[in-house]
């Protein structure tokens, strides 16, 4: 994907063309439905947030400066989106995603290594939904988003070596909050 | 080696980012620290485990939605940017330096307008007026020709007298007054009509049905009212009607005396 093509699509709408929306749309609606999905758990949620940042790039798309990359852009307002989102219904982050996984997990049963990987992958899952959000967000960005540091540095407002050394901080947790829930047993294995 | 140089590596090393002489620092750090070596696993395993993780498909509903509500924002800015457009051509014609002259060119426009407007809603009322007025002179007509028919000399009098209204006669009421001078019985009816005729002086059918009407007359009254309105009416063909009168002897000496001295001014 050509960064600058984006820019240059994006500086489309901003002039009134809003059709070449259509075409960002395609090109970032799944990387983002992935981010809420891993943020959320929820397939709902998540294509709402998507919506939500589409709409928020017609609403403000005069502030639109093209000087930075499309990319970072739009992820500065799917954080925002999913932030406003997050103040709206705290309970659903703290008690609905973790119902959602251990539902997932006693669905699988545990017979040979196929499985018992699956149930490693699960508990993963559980854990890195366990991490406080930032840890959570910056794990997510970095691993699925297919974004450069020095991009994600831009989106947190950090340099490149801070995320780097974020980044570790926060697999070093997720180790730790992995094994903690594997050791209590809280899923089997 | 510090932490935080170590864990920035640590992430470009997983990553396959790390540049060859970093890669060979970092390997010489690790072959002499067994924690380092264990943290290094410890984030390669975690790191490939999330990449286990996997996330469903979006809805067809997802793309839908975003259609729809792209779609309905165009229509939006579509209905915003005309009235934007009327604001604007408002907002031109009030800051133009011509306004004035525009403005000044509209109001006469205007009053022109309201003018014709005026005069054309003044002439259909005109027009509505003459014609009710030449429907009920119509009527008066009507009613005229039928009370001169009437037994009663009071009612015939009445219908002559009815013609004081009318501006103008039409056929049919001169026809109906020339016949009642010539023909009605009573004398004050004649006189009557006499009067009436004479009003319409000016109407060529008139003055000639009232010329021929001399040699009909018997009565004195009459006679002298006509010697009378002959005169006033400044007709000299009158003159030898009246001589066709004296010689028919109907019109008594006094009278004649009387009608010529009248007429002697049209000879």
């Amino acid at each position: 994907m050509d960064a600058l093509s984006d820019n240059a699509l994006m500086l489309k709408v901003k002039n009134g063309d809003v059709d070449k929306l259509g075409l960002l749309y395609s090109r970032y609606s799944k990387k983002l439905f992935g981010f809420f999905y891993r943020l959320t758990h929820r397939a709902d949620v998540s294509e709402d947030l998507v919506q939500n940042v589409f709409y928020r790039i017609l609403k403000y798309r005069h502030t639109y400066r093209g000087e930075g990359q499309f990319k970072t852009w739009i992820y500065h307002l799917a954080r925002n989106v999913h932030v406003d989102q997050f103040k709206k219904n705290k309970r659903y982050h703290f008690s609905e995603n973790h119902e959602f996984l251990e539902d997932k997990m006693e669905q699988l049963p545990a017979t040979d290594e196929e499985v018992m990987k699956r149930q490693e992958t699960a508990l993963l899952e559980s854990a890195l939904n366990r991490l406080p959000e930032e840890k959570k967000e910056i794990l997510i960005l970095s691993r699925y988003q297919e974004l450069k540091y020095e991009e994600i540095g831009r989106i947190l407002n950090c340099s490149e070596g801070a995320v780097k050394v974020r980044i570790h901080r926060a697999i070093k947790d997720l180790k730790k909050m992995y094994q903690k829930m594997e050791k209590e047993g809280i899923y089997g294995n | 080696m510090e932490t935080e140089k170590f864990e920035e590596m640590i992430i470009d090393f997983i990553n396959g980012e790390i540049g060859e002489a970093e890669r060979v620092q970092f390997l010489e750090h690790l072959a002499n620290n067994e924690q380092s070596q264990e943290a290094l696993n410890s984030a390669l395993r975690t790191w490939e485990g999330l990449k286990k993780i996997e996330v469903p498909e979006p809805s067809p509903q997802m793309d839908n939605n975003f259609y729809q509500m792209l779609n309905e924002h165009k229509r939006a800015e579509t209905e915003a940017n005309w009235l934007e457009l009327l604001f604007d051509r408002i907002n031109l014609i009030f800051h133009n330096r011509n306004f004035s002259r525009y403005a000044l060119g509209a109001f006469v426009l205007l009053i022109g307008i309201s003018g014709v407007y005026w005069l054309n809603m003044t002439n259909k009322y005109e027009d509505q007026f003459q014609m009710m007025t030449g429907e009920i002179q119509e009527m008066k007509s009507m009613m005229m020709v039928a009370m001169l028919e009437k037994e009663s000399p009071t009612e015939r009098l009445k219908a002559v007298s009815l013609t004081r209204e009318m501006a103008d006669v039409n056929e049919v009421v001169a026809d109906a007054l020339l016949n009642t001078l010539n023909n009605d019985e009573n004398d004050n009816v004649r006189l009557a009509a006499l009067d009436a005729l004479y009003q319409y002086g000016n109407n060529p059918r008139i003055r000639e049905g009232l010329i021929k009407s001399i040699s009909n007359q018997t009565s004195p009254l009459v006679q002298i009212g006509l010697a009378e309105v002959m005169v006033s009416l400044q007709e000299k063909r009158s003159v030898v009607e009246f001589h066709r009168l004296f010689m028919d002897g109907v019109v008594p000496p006094e009278i004649k005396e009387e009608i010529e001295k009248n007429i002697k001014v049209l000879i």
